[in-house]
């Protein structure tokens, strides 16, 4: 008797047909689902430095603000890549270069929200709900996204990766949840089907978990079936040290093996450098390091399917031009969002440079927010979905386009 | 162990009666069970029965002033923990990895590192022992409630082995007491200021700045006005935190050689700004430690941190969005009696709110209370050194002393349920199940009283004996609380 799981291989081999979950107990070939592309959001908690992603090196009080945790111009040891003459991207990233080069990678400077707070929580909040106030909010803006979409029937075409529902999913639309790690829970491919009629019955009566599990059975599923076989077929041995990795390399594999999946939302933490945050080595850069081979590894993982993506990369603020008393930096305002991805017109730092001079400095402290995130979410939404600006504002209730940020995506 | 045993034998009658009662439900037992939920990490065997014969009022005091609720039981398992005991110099001590751990072996390295992570290991397994085995219920769950208000990560170098001392010396013994000693408490104990950098923290213009190269820093300046006391919308700018800041500098910790030199709170007057702040609307004049400990004291009795503190409390044990009449009467409370919590909490147990039967089984529970609920309501006793406890409530996403952030572990519902959540209790149940020595059913059934649902009693009543546990463990009366 053939085993479902060489069954499964030949499937794939045959190639053209995704397959999905019938019912739990069944498998069934099923034609290519319509889709829309995928948005995968990456949001780095704790408000990462920007100026040390993408630095200005022309600017004199860049160097002048930072004695012992700048990075060195182009050319020089550990030095900036040098993006456009003006702003070099952090070494450490290097591994994007490539995407960069390829026009698929752009840069938003000095983008954030206009709200005053410096609190990471609220201001997470903000960036998740889109909506200043954010305790009005009664969605993620990726739950509204989800809600507007086109439907294609597709039971895990929004996933949320962790072990808690953010808030940028939070709302109507049911999001599934996959865990972190490469095998999640016990690693077990499902509830047995002796139990799964029995908790089916048992939360009959009640619709917020009756809903949920069934949810939760359909993307257990999925995840279980589709990526455990890809893995021991690729022949992937122990999981890279970094779980960003780790992660980023498990999504693109299960959009590119299963395009239905349309939106995804990843965090990573641990940008809060008010102590020594270092230079081209150190903390940050290590860190930085990891993310960028996190990224790159989903593009690589994503195969085509990079062609239909786009990755925004975002962090709730940035952080004090000027390091404080203990070579670190405390929280500040406009930062750098990332943009990348088939759809991206790249090879470009978008958005009108404020300038670091004293008095361009945002209460005389921080990098001016010239464009507001919310413009930012549009164009890359609007762009990757094709949806227009009224749409948009279903979900970013302020929104407004930017004219600096036109043609960032476009469908 | 007799005891658990003779649940055994009225299995078969209490599954009998299940649908019959659960149609007729009586209040007071929902209200009971309500209390057990919220007030305690959910009702163990008898306590239903305790708690409708001597009175709801009488139980919240007692635990309310827990005094004389001990568990010799509990305490011998502690005493099996030597860290538990430990001053922070004798954990430095012990702990703490040598200067040169570079130059060892790799062997040598994990060993060392091994040995450090027993300390976070035997603080979640005494956390996980009290919060099951306690009497003292109510002080347990105000030990999980502060220990995230006033979060430390122990990841963070020394605050790893400082993790212990710092719930049992800064949180513990004020976690029903005065909000203002708790927070004096945590703001002197090393653990914090290391975590939120404010051992670092120092005059530009001191003489120690130009040596050293260091300055301001802001970290803890404002989580304490954001996080601990004011509240994100507390009426504070920043300025304020700038200033808090500057008046906060030398408020660090020891230094020196031995252990025991470098473990204590310090206030180094040379690396103090001395200068007259604006700050909140108050006129601060530069001073020593006096200066500083009248900020505290602001802090602790300012209104907005009345509200703060109470509508915090009000979420965790009453609602996700806490009703405003009842976040207003516990604020009142605070301001009447100094910030005295288990004045506040009375006020809380006694409202009308509380006992609201649209709040009630609507918040699902966290990890770490779902599992220590399971243990209590199965009336097992967690056996060994609870690693496997741990890992699930590690894997369910709440890592014992792991949140990385300063805002520690959320409560709500937004955060905690999910799709995944869901599969993992279920996953979590199936597991308990199997490796219970005794079928739990009869417990569970008994510590909920009769406050099954019909939907419930008939799952229950048609799955095979074997699958009984694991349902009643992920039950929507037993995932919420």
């Amino acid at each position: 008797m053939i085993s479902r799981r060489a069954l499964l291989r030949q499937l794939i081999m045959a190639g053209g047909y995704c397959l999905l979950p019938l019912g739990r107990s069944g498998w069934a070939l099923a034609s290519p689902q319509p889709s829309n592309g995928h948005l995968i959001v990456v949001l780095m908690r704790g408000a990462v430095d920007g100026l040390s992603i993408v630095t200005p090196y022309r600017e004199e009080n860049y160097y002048a603000s930072r004695a012992t945790i700048a990075i060195a111009p182009p050319g020089q040891t550990d030095g900036l890549l040098d993006l456009d003459g003006f702003f070099g991207l952090n070494p450490n990233l290097a591994s994007l270069m490539p995407l960069w080069q390829n026009r698929t990678l752009a840069f938003v400077q000095a983008s954030g929200s206009p709200s005053e707070t410096r609190s990471h929580f609220e201001a997470q909040d903000i960036m998740e709900t889109a909506m200043l106030n954010s305790a009005q909010a009664s969605q993620g803006w990726m739950n509204g996204l989800a809600q507007i979409l086109p439907d294609t029937h597709s039971s895990t075409r929004a996933l949320n990766f962790g072990n808690t529902l953010p808030k940028i999913f939070q709302g109507r639309y049911n999001v599934a949840s996959v865990p972190n790690g490469l095998h999640g829970g016990n690693g077990k491919s499902s509830v047995n089907p002796q139990m799964d009629s029995a908790f089916s019955a048992m939360y009959g009566g009640n619709e917020e978990l009756g809903s949920l599990y069934k949810q939760a059975v359909s993307a257990r599923d999925t995840e279980m079936q589709d990526l455990q076989d890809e893995m021991q077929n690729a022949g992937k041995g122990a999981p890279g040290a970094d779980a960003f990795v780790q992660q980023s390399e498990k999504v693109g594999m299960m959009i590119r093996r299963d395009p239905s999946i349309e939106m995804v939302f990843m965090d990573v933490g641990g940008w809060d450098t008010h102590v020594g945050q270092g230079n081209a080595k150190g903390q940050l850069a290590n860190r930085l390091g990891k993310l960028g081979d996190g990224l790159m590894a989903l593009a690589q993982n994503l195969g085509d399917e990079y062609q239909n993506t786009t990755i925004l990369v975002m962090s709730e603020f940035g952080r004090t031009v000027a390091q404080n008393g203990n070579n670190g930096t405390d929280h500040g305002h406009g930062n750098v969002a990332w943009v990348m991805g088939g759809r991206v017109r790249g090879g470009k730092v978008y958005g009108q440079w404020p300038g670091l001079r004293p008095n361009q400095l945002w209460q005389g402290r921080d990098l001016a927010v010239t464009t507001d995130f919310r413009s930012v979410i549009g164009s890359v939404v609007g762009g990757q979905f094709g949806l227009s600006d009224a749409a948009l504002r279903q979900i970013i209730p302020d929104y407004a386009p930017s004219g600096g940020l036109y043609g960032l995506v476009s469908a | 162990m007799n005891k658990r045993k003779r649940f055994i034998l009225s299995l078969g009658v209490l599954l009998c009666c299940l649908p019959a009662q659960a149609q007729q439900v009586m209040p007071t037992d929902a209200q009971i069970l309500h209390l057990l939920n919220r007030a305690s990490f959910g009702p163990t065997v008898g306590d239903i029965d305790t708690v409708r014969r001597i009175g709801i009022d009488v139980w919240i005091n007692q635990q309310l002033h827990p005094q004389n609720l001990t568990s010799p039981e509990l305490d011998g398992r502690l005493d099996a923990l030597p860290s538990l005991k430990m001053s922070l110099p004798q954990l430095a001590d012990t702990y703490e990895l040598p200067k040169n751990i570079k130059d060892l072996s790799e062997d040598e390295q994990k060993d060392l590192r091994k040995h450090q992570n027993e300390i976070v290991e035997e603080a979640a397994q005494a956390k996980i022992l009290r919060a099951t085995l306690s009497p003292a219920q109510l002080q347990e769950v105000m030990v999980d409630f502060w220990f995230n208000h006033f979060n430390i990560f122990a990841e963070k170098g020394m605050d790893k082995w400082m993790i212990g001392a710092y719930e049992r010396d800064a949180i513990r013994p004020y976690a029903l007491g005065k909000f203002g000693d708790l927070l004096n408490a945590t703001a002197h104990h090393p653990a914090m200021l290391f975590y939120l950098d404010n051992w670092l923290n120092t005059d530009p213009n001191s003489v120690v700045a130009k040596n050293r190269k260091i300055g301001i820093n802001e970290n803890y300046a404002r989580e304490i006005m954001e996080l601990h006391t004011l509240g994100v919308n507390g009426g504070y700018s920043q300025t304020d935190v700038t200033t808090l800041a500057h008046i906060l500098t030398g408020w660090g910790i020891s230094e020196g050689k031995e252990a025991d030199q470098r473990t204590h709170f310090m206030f180094d007057q040379r690396r103090h700004d001395y200068s007259n702040y604006n700050w909140l609307g108050y006129r601060i004049n530069g001073g020593n430690e006096s200066e500083v400990e009248t900020v505290f004291y602001i802090l602790a009795h300012h209104p907005s941190t009345a509200h703060h503190i109470a509508y915090q409390l009000a979420q965790y044990f009453v609602a996700d969005e806490p009703p405003q009449s009842l976040v207003d009467k516990m604020a009142a409370s605070y301001r009447d009696h100094d910030g005295s919590i288990a004045e506040v909490l009375d006020t809380m147990f006694h409202a009308p709110e509380f006992w609201d039967t649209r709040y009630a089984q609507k918040k699902f529970k966290p990890p770490f209370r779902y599992v220590v609920s399971v243990l209590r309501a199965s009336h097992v006793e967690p056996a060994g050194d609870t690693k496997i406890l741990q890992g699930a409530i590690n894997q369910m996403g709440e890592p014992l002393y792991r949140c990385l952030t300063p805002n520690g572990y959320a409560n709500t519902n937004d955060q905690w349920l999910n799709s995944d959540a869901l599969l993992k209790r279920i996953d979590f149940a199936e597991r308990y199940a199997n490796i219970v020595t005794t079928d739990p059913s009869p417990a569970l059934i008994q510590s909920m009283g009769d406050n099954w649902s019909v939907d419930t009693a008939k799952a229950i009543n048609n799955a095979a004996p074997k699958l009984r546990p694991a349902l009643l463990l992920s039950s929507p009366e037993f995932v919420y609380y």
